[in-house]
């Protein structure tokens, strides 16, 4: 399997099928006299902004920090391990609800959207 | 039985969604200056258009991506990132234009200035996308869009040399206003080539749940629906060379006379006719265009999408879909005029072509997504001839139509 | 996108070359054109007033808008300088009337008159088929 042609920018989902987002990074450990090992990939804004370049990634980190406070100055991550399934998506064997990711959307459902008649 | 009501549904869907401000529009304004000498341009559009929704809804069948999935895992974000963009700004400019459509046709409905009508129909639009779901706005808006027929049953009834129209749609050379001509095979290649309209369909296919049992489906639906869509185009045009270009009304440029084309035919209900045709073949492409905008940010970031969930259970798409609306609305209501704004988008939309399509054909050749349902020779090579070409045109006439060149 | 902006911004210096080279006899070509098919319009405007196929606001507004059209060509064509001044002459003069027989058209669309509006066409008729011949004997001349 190669990573950046099978992994990266796939769509992603929980276990309950919950589109989370991309694979917008990857995140490897480097082995001595081994080859590197994925332990987990990154999703969401800052992680895409890095792919850009490290300028745009510095200021995307910067612009989440100040919006959503400093759990939110790093790309979030989900372990490795935790993938269940490879397929059209990839299936981690996760919850969102139980993590930040949907801290953004939350937000606009709580005081955009929801506050819409009829949503 | 259940699949020859899925190909008539499709058929009647995409006839509708077919003709918008932008065929409208280039037809008229072709057929007043140029005659039957344009259809060419109707013909090779509708070609390629039906060959790209095929290839859009096998895409989706076989390989369950969509085409923004598709063209982001394939080529990464880096690559993603400009016909992401490219497609945002044309559908922009579309959807402004087509809101403008229906403003126009409120107008001369009313007399009330189409700037007024920009906001509340943006507002009715959204309010169908917040509230309705997937096949009452593709089924129930497109079946509406049949009305568009007409302009076929005017175009029967001039009873024109059908000879002539033959001759028409062979390409051939200009014998004045060559500037004018090249633009407006341009701008009929972008209004018949929307990438909207093929983005949407393989959007759809993967909200019917579509597996590799549609393929025939899809393949009926493609060809009979565009040709039927390419036919009324045509319609409107041979109407426009028979009503106006025949009385001396050669230079379309202002949409007051666009109703002209219909009442000597139909007397009063011409009126009606066009209005009625125009204003709902323009908000139902202005939905579809909306709902478009949304799903591709949607589709590119990875999140909930879809028409038939509730808006608080994807609110990063209804999001989309609402500003979209309402920030397309605002060029309309600040009087820019909808007519020069259509023309100008179609041209764009065609120099915008291959930064969708090229990607695109590269995942119909691809086997790890359709597998032994890949592209032919032929499929490959009429998209890449008319994409180029359009591309090519585009650059060329463009600025020469911007700075008025002769 | 990008490319296409780059491509656009080379064929600048080609389009000002082309522009400069255009004359005050393609403006004149131009206008005279679009006042000829504007005027067209017009009295297809007013025969479906005056048949009832057309509601009143749309062809009041129609007209006004026409009228604004030719208002815009006949100062251009005004504006224009010839080396032909006869020729000229009787085109500008047959814009002016076209001009004049779609405002009075507008006025009486607006007040309901039918016999006014009926004059109007036929004005616009006359002075159209003028601008036709003055059409043809200037760029007859200029060829």
């Amino acid at each position: 399997m190669q990573l950046l042609r099978d992994i990266l920018d796939k769509q992603v989902v929980d276990r309950e099928q919950v589109k989370i987002g991309k694979v917008d990074g990857l995140v490897a450990e480097l082995r001595q006299g081994k080859p590197p090992r994925v332990i987990a990939i990154e999703l969401g804004s800052i992680a895409l902004a890095r792919r850009l370049g490290a300028q745009p990634g510095r200021w995307t980190a910067r612009l989440a920090a100040k919006l959503g406070g400093k759990l939110q100055a790093r790309p979030h991550r989900i372990a490795w391990h935790k993938v269940r399934d490879i397929g059209v998506d990839i299936e981690f064997d996760m919850d969102v609800r139980r993590t930040k990711i949907f801290a953004w959307q939350h937000w606009l459902r709580d005081h955009v959207v929801g506050r819409i008649p009829g949503a | 039985m259940k699949k020859l009501l899925e190909i008539s549904l499709g058929v009647v869907t995409s006839v509708g969604g077919f003709l918008e401000v932008g065929s409208m529009a280039t037809a008229a304004q072709a057929g007043a200056l140029f005659g039957y000498q344009l259809i060419w341009a109707v013909v090779l559009g509708t070609i390629c258009i039906i060959f790209l929704v095929e290839m859009a809804g096998r895409f989706a069948a076989v390989s369950h991506h969509t085409i923004a999935d598709g063209i982001r895992e394939r080529f990464g974000f880096n690559a993603f990132i400009w016909p992401l963009l490219a497609v945002l700004l044309v559908n922009f400019l579309v959807l402004s234009a087509e809101i403008g459509g229906v403003a126009v046709a409120a107008e001369l409905a009313t007399g009330i200035s189409f700037q007024w009508w920009a906001l509340p129909v943006a507002f009715l639009a959204w309010l169908l996308l917040w509230k309705g779901t997937f096949g009452l706005i593709e089924k129930g808006v497109s079946m509406l869009g049949l009305v568009t027929l007409c302009f076929v049953v005017a175009a029967v009834m001039l009873r024109p040399e059908w000879k002539e129209v033959a001759v028409g749609a062979v390409p051939s050379l200009p014998h004045h206003d060559t500037a004018k001509y090249w633009f407006m095979a341009v701008s009929i290649l972008g209004a018949s080539i929307s990438p909207y309209l093929f983005m949407f369909y393989s959007s759809g296919a993967i909200e019917d749940q579509w597996d590799k049992s549609y393929l025939g489906t899809n393949r009926a639906i493609a060809g009979l629906g565009m040709s039927f869509g390419g036919t009324i185009s045509v319609g409107v045009l041979i109407v426009a060379a028979l009503v106006l270009g025949a009385h001396g009304v050669t230079e379309v440029d202002d949409y007051n006379q666009l109703p002209l084309m219909l009442i000597p035919i139909f007397g009063f209900w011409g009126f009606v006719l066009f209005v009625a045709s125009l204003a709902i073949a323009c908000f139902g492409a202005a939905l579809e265009v909306a709902l478009q905008q949304a799903y591709l940010v949607a589709q590119g970031f990875g999140w909930n999408w879809g028409e038939d969930l509730k808006p608080r259970d994807d609110p990063g798409f209804s999001l989309v879909y609402t500003l979209t609306l309402f920030l397309a609305a605002v060029p309309i209501a600040l009087g820019l005029d909808p007519l020069k704004l259509t023309i100008f988008s179609m041209a764009l939309t065609a120099a915008s072509l291959p930064l969708t399509v090229v990607p695109f054909l590269f995942l119909l050749n691809d086997d790890r997504y359709v597998g032994k349902h890949r592209n032919g020779v032929i499929s490959n090579a009429a998209v890449i001839f008319v994409i180029a070409l359009g591309f090519v045109l585009a650059v060329v006439t463009i600025p020469l139509q911007i700075f008025g060149g002769t | 996108m990008s490319s296409i902006a780059w491509r656009s911004l080379l064929l600048l210096p080609v389009l000002a070359l082309a522009l400069a080279s255009c004359s005050s006899s393609e403006t004149v070509e131009q206008q005279s054109k679009l006042a000829a098919s504007t005027a067209e319009a017009a009295v297809l405007v007013i025969d479906a007033w005056l048949s009832g196929a057309a509601p009143p606001h749309y062809a009041s507004a129609a007209l006004q808008s026409f009228a604004g059209t030719l208002g815009d060509a006949d100062r251009q064509v005004q504006s224009a300088p010839s080396s032909d001044i006869a020729r000229r002459d009787a085109l500008k003069s047959a814009v002016g009337r076209v001009t004049i027989a779609a405002a009075a058209a507008e006025r009486a669309v607006k007040a309901e008159q039918q016999i006014q509006a009926r004059q109007a066409r036929q004005d616009l008729r006359a002075a159209q088929a003028d601008l036709a011949a003055a059409y043809r004997q200037y760029f007859a001349q200029q060829q």
